[in-house]
């Protein structure tokens, strides 16, 4: 389980993360819904250890970092360096060995190639695999499913069931509500720095549409199409 | 180029200008030139036909649009070369090659050749990795300089061997990578630069073991001066990896370059730069490493 509590982050004069507390228990699937610069990344970087910040962070197992498998929106590889590469020293970052990589290259990637050469959608997949070898028990998932293609989708979506299944504690963001609808027990909503709202799996289709008739109103008929 | 800080004019004349020059040159240096010219003429043209830059022309525009501008671009390309054939009175070079100009619009070229260069270091990513894929053709630089100091009897060439197979290693370190890749590992900020100077003492002694081993049987009677300087080597390595973590997240700031270049000449600053170094890494890499 990870508990935050009033945790707060500014950026010089701007807060980003406004007293926010949450609490995210094991077993289960977090989807974090915001609009851009609503503060999904910064929270996560927060809960990883990569950002500085006023308030708690508390969790069963400390360091979480040692325990999280943090994938980024745009995650970076360096210019000559193989998948393979990048999935062994991933792994090897958290003290062991992996041999048989081939076998658990689920997306069919080409690992022997330069992961720099790789398409969004491909350095996604490749980070993904890296972060789940990684044996970790808290996942966080920042747009897991942009740019990939349909059977990748298919695939992720199975892989967070098989995350569930597994008691590990998934925490997602994605601008795709319909991929966090089928994965996510809850879903928050983040806006200007704080959790606006708490939903639960049966509330997901009334705030769709909800969500649906206070973005839209009228501007599709506008187009007169 | 406006941003680069070049008017686009004075670019364009200067470069018409070293074509030109380089053009008299060669028609004066060979009587071949004008095939030779004539192939230059025609690489360039064809990286036109790169595929998925024709992919996305096809996709912007019609087909007998897209066909009438990749003919233009292609004599564009070609019409330097053509006027300088023209000049030289090579009329039916410059007619072959207007033709071969407008032919290569049919060419596709696939340009993404993936080919991974093997690398010894593959099974400890990154640094020494990405640095032999980048710098592997000096290694054989520096062993022939190695075996030439040995034919010579040149000791101080054997040295200076030695010394570059180390100076390029330290240009491993000078990369910094995403804080991800230092976050990522369950280690205290100690244990992470411990792990990292292993690796690089010992890599870099496998890159210049062949070095050591013939200075150091050939040499015999040098080897505490070859001790000496690989005992520099090493320290020099160490000064770089710790000021590259003194730094981190930044690239190495200049005052600690200029601090490590000192060094270059008085090797004894070392010892006092090495330890600040390592205090300021751990306190840079605990934000990330903090256990």
């Amino acid at each position: 389980m990870i508990k935050i509590e009033n945790l707060t982050k500014r950026f010089g004069k701007k807060t980003v993360l406004n007293q926010l507390s949450v609490a995210f228990e094991t077993g289960k699937v977090y989807g974090i819904v915001g609009e851009n610069g609503a503060g999904k990344t910064t929270l996560f970087r927060c809960i990883a250890g990569l950002e500085s910040f006023d308030g708690n962070i508390i969790a069963d197992k400390l360091p979480i970092k040692d325990y999280l498998g943090l994938l980024l929106t745009e995650p970076f590889f360096f210019s000559k360096i193989t998948g393979k590469e990048y999935i062994r020293l991933l792994c090897q970052a958290r003290g062991f060995q992996i041999t048989d990589i081939d076998d658990r290259n689920i997306f069919d990637l080409p690992l022997n190639q330069y992961a720099s050469t790789y398409s969004t959608g491909m350095k996604k997949k490749l980070a993904l695999t890296a972060v789940l070898l990684q044996k970790n028990e808290i996942f966080i998932l920042d747009e897991p499913f942009n740019g990939v293609d349909i059977q990748s989708n298919i695939i992720i979506t199975e892989i967070i069931h098989k995350l569930k299944e597994t008691r590990k504690t998934t925490i997602i963001s994605s601008h795709i509500f319909s991929t966090l609808k089928v994965t996510c027990d809850e879903i928050y909503v983040l806006k200007d720095g704080t959790l606006t709202r708490h939903l639960h799996r049966e509330e997901f289709t009334d705030f769709e549409i909800e969500m649906k008739e206070m973005l839209m109103g009228n501007k599709i008929e506008v187009l007169g199409l | 180029m406006q941003d680069s800080g070049f008017n686009p004019l004075l670019a364009l004349g200067l470069s018409l200008a070293v074509f030109g020059l380089l053009s008299i040159y060669l028609f004066y240096k060979t009587p071949y030139a004008v095939y030779v010219y004539l192939l230059i003429s025609l690489f360039f043209t064809a990286t036109l036909s790169e595929e998925k830059r024709n992919e996305w022309l096809e996709y912007c525009f019609r087909k007998a649009d897209y066909k009438k501008l990749r003919i233009v671009e292609n004599s564009l390309a070609a019409l330097p070369f053509l006027l300088f054939l023209i000049v030289r009175s090579y009329f039916w070079f410059a007619l072959l090659l207007e033709i071969l100009s407008v032919l290569l619009v049919l060419l596709r070229l696939k340009t993404t050749v993936h080919f991974t260069l093997p690398t010894p270091f593959y099974k400890r990513p990154f640094e020494f990795t990405v640095g032999f894929r980048n710098t592997f053709f000096l290694f054989p630089v520096a062993y022939l300089l190695t075996a030439i100091s040995i034919m010579a009897g040149n000791f101080n060439l054997g040295i200076f061997s030695l010394l570059l197979s180390f100076l390029v290693v330290l240009t491993y370190f000078t990369k910094v990578e995403s804080e991800n890749y230092v976050w990522v590992y369950n280690l205290s900020a100690g244990g992470f630069l411990w792990k990292k100077l292993r690796m690089a003492l010992l890599f870099a002694t496998l890159l210049a073991l062949p070095i050591i081993l013939s200075l150091g049987i050939y040499f015999y009677s040098d080897i505490l001066y070859l001790l000496l300087f690989l005992l520099l080597g090493y320290v020099y390595l160490i000064g770089m990896v710790l000021g590259k973590y003194a730094s981190f997240p930044e690239r190495l700031s200049l005052p600690k370059s200029i601090l490590l270049g000192i060094c270059i000449v008085f090797p004894q600053g070392l010892l006092i730069l090495v330890p600040i170094f390592y205090k300021q890494s751990v306190s840079r890499l605990n934000r990330l490493l903090q256990r």
